[in-house]
């Protein structure tokens, strides 16, 4: 079980890992862009691939942030819960989210699936293939449903590791 | 089913799953979802996924993650050093002394930086022990701190002003361009409160004064590289020489020389600045990817056009509506963290706000304004939470100390409300 959890949360942390290199390629392509129009040249449709490499940036980024405790929630009328009680609504709260990430992530992964069987392009100069881009990204909320599901799953067998009345991960990083 | 039952199932739906602590992002989904199964004969998934793919893909929030890794190698750097050694020396002599030096570098770092949380931790790192080792008191300090930084989401860039510009579908560069003399402005007005405050209360600030000033001109140099940053990336948008995006990629760029230069950048803080960035862009991303698909389900529950419609047939005066709205943001966050009001709001009162004839850049900048107020009031504010963990006090304390700027931007609120040209004037000069 924990060698289990050890290995999935690796998993999760390569797929922030990739989403790191990604935003260092997105902002590499902005910088050639700009170089390629002071020069005069070309610069293909940059600005479409951006857009692609930012998408699967997040993808790629949303499960480590969830296994993190990255995302927002509203605490006020939760945090003064204790005991079973709070064990009840962490269930509810992990439940519907594993709903709508699974839900996510079969929506995604079908959008890669029919622009892949259309052979649908995308609008911009490079008339990229769109499943090529969108291929990434239906793994990234496959893999962000997974952590999801994974720590519902925790919670139902091991609720110490995840009991928010005694573990405080980082927290989300507001702006 | 009656259409009222339905709207009432709708958004009782949106309260029970936010009230209940689902996580943001997923419960905007997920009112979304229902909301298009009972007002909508499109196929849910399908459109949820079109509606996510397109946004999250789209070339004008690219700008988004690039300003947050900006940000975040920034907040890596000695700036807060920086910043104070270069501004006391300057400042002390304004009445009210170093407590200027919180409001001044406030300003300067949220001209490099979109966050206002990121703009009191940088400030107050440096600023928070100097000033109370010279005796300040802790009162002042701390509220000058959580008011001032509040201009972290007004000065351009501001993660915020993007979010809300994607949204509404406004030119993100306009839109820096529109808050940029607000913020000013408010930042003044900060200092005018802490002059007025120092000249009833002379007794309770240390004398001024005890700077060094022989090192006056070299201490001015240091600034230098953050300034030069501040006209590389504004300056570039302003000229209109860069996109948004172009000119956060700059500063990515220009953050990474100046941290080299500073000697700060290091392999491990390269990566934690990666992560960090990926971990808050795919927070916001979240909430984001919800709030998208939740305005399209919005629009087949009919509920924006009908407030639209409504504000029309009460015939309320657009100061009215101001008022109201500012009352209303202030009291939904309360329980929402800045980011998701904008978005959830957004969602319903774009049309609204839209038929009542305001002017987006105008009101982006009185948004960002209102949400920052609720920001430093309790029980959630996150610049007060930033401030607990950097002082140790308590909670009452700070939120207390923080009321008085509270107020100075109610003020402004109203002045903005009568000065619109504060936010208009500058945006329809450069645009041309």
């Amino acid at each position: 079980m924990n060698s289990l959890r050890q290995a999935l949360d690796r998993v999760y942390l390569v797929g922030a890992y990739l989403s790191g290199l990604l935003l260092i390629l997105l902002c590499a392509l902005v910088i050639w862009s700009i170089l390629a129009r002071l020069l005069g040249v070309f610069a293909g449709g940059a600005s479409d691939v951006a857009g692609y490499v930012m998408a699967t940036s997040t993808f790629m980024a949303l499960a480590y942030t969830f296994r993190s405790q990255g995302h927002i929630r509203v605490a006020l009328f939760i945090q003064k819960v204790m005991g079973a009680k709070r064990r009840a609504l962490e269930y509810w709260c992990l439940g519907i989210m594993s709903a709508i990430s699974v839900y996510l992530a079969y929506y995604m992964v079908a959008l890669a699936e029919e622009s892949y069987e259309w052979e649908e392009r995308s609008e911009g100069a490079d008339a990229m293939l769109l499943w090529i881009p969108q291929t990434p990204v239906a793994i990234g909320s496959t893999l962000f449903a997974m952590a999801v599901v994974h720590t519902f799953a925790e919670a139902i067998f091991d609720y110490d590791s995840v009991d928010p009345n005694k573990t405080s991960g980082e927290g989300p990083s507001e702006i | 089913m009656t259409e009222t039952f339905s709207i009432i199932l709708f958004l009782g739906v949106l309260f029970v799953l936010l009230g209940t602590g689902v996580w943001v992002g997923a419960a905007l989904l997920g009112t979304a979802i229902i909301g298009m199964a009972l007002f909508s004969t499109a196929p849910i998934g399908d459109a949820m996924a079109l509606t996510i793919w397109g946004e999250q893909s789209s070339w004008t929030l690219t700008a988004l993650p690039l300003f947050i890794w900006m940000g975040e190698i920034l907040f890596r750097t000695k700036l807060s050093e920086t910043l104070f050694r270069g501004l006391a020396p300057f400042l002390q002599r304004l009445p009210g002394g170093l407590l200027h030096v919180n409001i001044g570098a406030s300003a300067i770092f949220a001209a490099i930086s979109g966050s206002s949380a990121a703009t009191v931790a940088t400030v107050g790192k440096m600023s928070i022990p100097e000033l109370t080792r010279r005796k300040y008191p802790d009162r002042m300090i701390i509220g000058t701190l959580a008011g001032a930084g509040t201009l972290g989401l007004l000065i351009p860039p501001s993660i915020s002003m993007i979010v809300f510009g994607v949204t509404v579908n406004e030119s993100i560069a306009k839109l820096f361009m529109a808050a940029m003399i607000p913020g000013v402005c408010l930042a003044i007005l900060f200092m005018l409160y802490v002059a007025g405050w120092s000249f009833f209360n002379k007794g309770k600030l240390p004398k001024a004064g005890d700077e060094p000033s022989e090192n006056k001109l070299k201490r001015l140099f240091e600034l230098l590289p953050v300034m030069l940053l501040i006209l590389f990336v504004i300056g570039s948008i302003y000229a209109g020489i860069a996109t948004a995006t172009e000119a956060a990629a700059l500063g990515v760029v220009g953050a990474l020389v100046l941290s080299a230069a500073q000697r700060t950048l290091s392999l491990a803080s390269f990566i934690e600045s990666v992560l960090g960035s990926v971990r808050t862009t795919a927070m916001i991303m979240l909430i984001l990817m919800g709030s998208g698909f939740l305005s399209l389900a919005m629009g087949y529950t009919g509920i924006p056009k009908a407030l639209a419609e409504g504000i029309s047939e009460w015939q309320l005066s657009p100061l009215m509506l101001i008022f109201i709205l500012t009352l209303f943001y202030i009291a939904l966050g309360c329980f929402l963290d800045g980011l998701s009001s904008i978005v959830l709001t957004m969602a319903v009162i774009e049309p609204m706000v839209r038929a009542a004839g305001f002017d987006m850049l105008w009101f982006g900048v009185y948004l960002m304004i209102v949400v920052e107020m609720a920001q430093i009031t309790p029980p959630i504010g996150f610049n007060l939470f930033v401030l607990q963990g950097m002082t140790g006090k308590d909670m009452g304390f700070i939120a207390r100390a923080a009321i008085p700027m509270f107020f100075v931007m109610c003020a402004f609120v109203v002045i903005l409300v009568i000065v619109p040209e504060l936010a208009t004037w500058l945006p329809g000069v450069l645009s041309k």
